[in-house]
């Protein structure tokens, strides 16, 4: 199955939010832009 | 959008009746387990999607369960529509007492903001906790000539443009954990949009498509027949579902995208407060039961 009920605390949830906005602030413009 | 939003709910409702039956067969925690003074009344659970879906079905188990430990109601408000951006606007501009909470998605937080104007920025939130993860493959067709990850790149690199995979809609969480591959293996392929995982799917067992990146649940009987083979997990560990297949990160590209089903509330919540929510979400969304359940199968062990 592609979802599996896996718990993180509130802040391992903020730090992999921050660090695909990394990624996705470039990616998601260049991605729509084509 | 609203074709993303379609895809990221798909196969979400098994997902959602396993948590519910779940939480039903957990013992109920005696009433004499109330000291706190919060909640002195009802709790808000604002849930961006509309009743009935999975996102909604998985809270109203937790409120049902919830509400007996803490002898207050949690009530579902459901704000559909907008792309979940009204809802999770309306839980960064509620009061920060702990009153109002609400069920999100990474989406909300990480690729919203990039294709719609939104009203919130993520330090309008604190983050409790994060609950289901979605979780993505890079697949090819069994007969493909590409055992490996590397085979499929190693292709690529020599001919531009030449392979085309799919996954879902333009701006999915899938095209753009394709497209973040393309970039970190420095190869060229072309994305070609279907309407979903599943219609991917289809295109892949087609031939119309050289390979996707999508959720195994919405190919999980064609990897039990042997039709479809997965080359890697874009994720940051091996997906249990397929414990051999290596992650991307292991072959060496740095490419995780994770998407989760979170609890969030307005930012300022009082420390104890987040707390007490915190242990009530993870204590009645079942993880115990739940997981057993997958081990042993929709019947399971118990």
């Amino acid at each position: 199955m592609g979802l599996e009920v896996e718990y993180k605390s509130g802040e391992e949830v903020l730090k992999e939010i921050q660090q695909l906005n990394t990624v996705y602030k470039t990616l998601v413009p260049a991605v729509l832009k084509k | 959008m609203m074709a993303f939003l379609k895809n990221v709910n798909s196969g979400m409702i098994g997902l959602a009746l396993s948590l519910v039956l779940a939480a039903a067969m957990l013992p109920t925690i005696p009433q004499g387990a109330q000291a706190d003074a919060f909640p002195t009344k009802p709790i808000q659970n604002i849930v961006a999607w509309a009743p009935g879906g999975s996102s909604d079905m998985s809270q109203r188990l937790v409120a049902n369960h919830i509400a007996k430990y803490l002898g207050q109601p949690m009530v579902i408000v459901n704000k559909p529509g907008g792309a979940a951006v009204p809802g999770t606007t309306e839980i960064a501009r509620s009061k920060n007492d702990g009153y109002t909470i609400g069920m999100n998605w990474y989406a909300s937080f990480v690729l919203r903001p990039y294709v719609l104007k939104v009203p919130y920025k993520i330090e309008d939130y604190i983050f409790m906790l994060g609950m289901v993860r979605q979780r993505n493959v890079v697949a090819v067709r069994s007969d493909s000539p590409y055992k490996t990850l590397q085979d499929l790149i190693d292709y690529a690199k020599k001919n531009p443009k030449k392979l085309l995979f799919s996954g879902s809609p333009t701006a999915s969480w899938q095209h753009l954990a394709g497209t973040h591959l393309n970039q970190i293996a420095g190869m060229e392929t072309q994305f070609v949009p279907y309407d979903g995982g599943r219609p991917s799917a289809v295109a892949l067992l087609g031939g119309h498509i050289d390979y996707i990146v999508g959720q195994p649940v919405e190919f999980s009987a064609e990897l039990k027949a042997g039709q479809i083979r997965t080359l890697a997990a874009l994720e940051d560990k091996r997906i249990p579902m397929v414990p051999d297949v290596p992650t991307a990160i292991e072959l060496g590209y740095k490419v995780a995208h994770p998407h989760m089903m979170i609890i969030v509330g307005p930012a300022g919540i009082p420390a104890d407060r987040v707390k007490k929510i915190r242990c009530l979400q993870s204590r009645f969304g079942g993880k115990g039961v739940y997981q057993d359940r997958r081990r042993h199968g929709p019947g399971g062990r118990i």
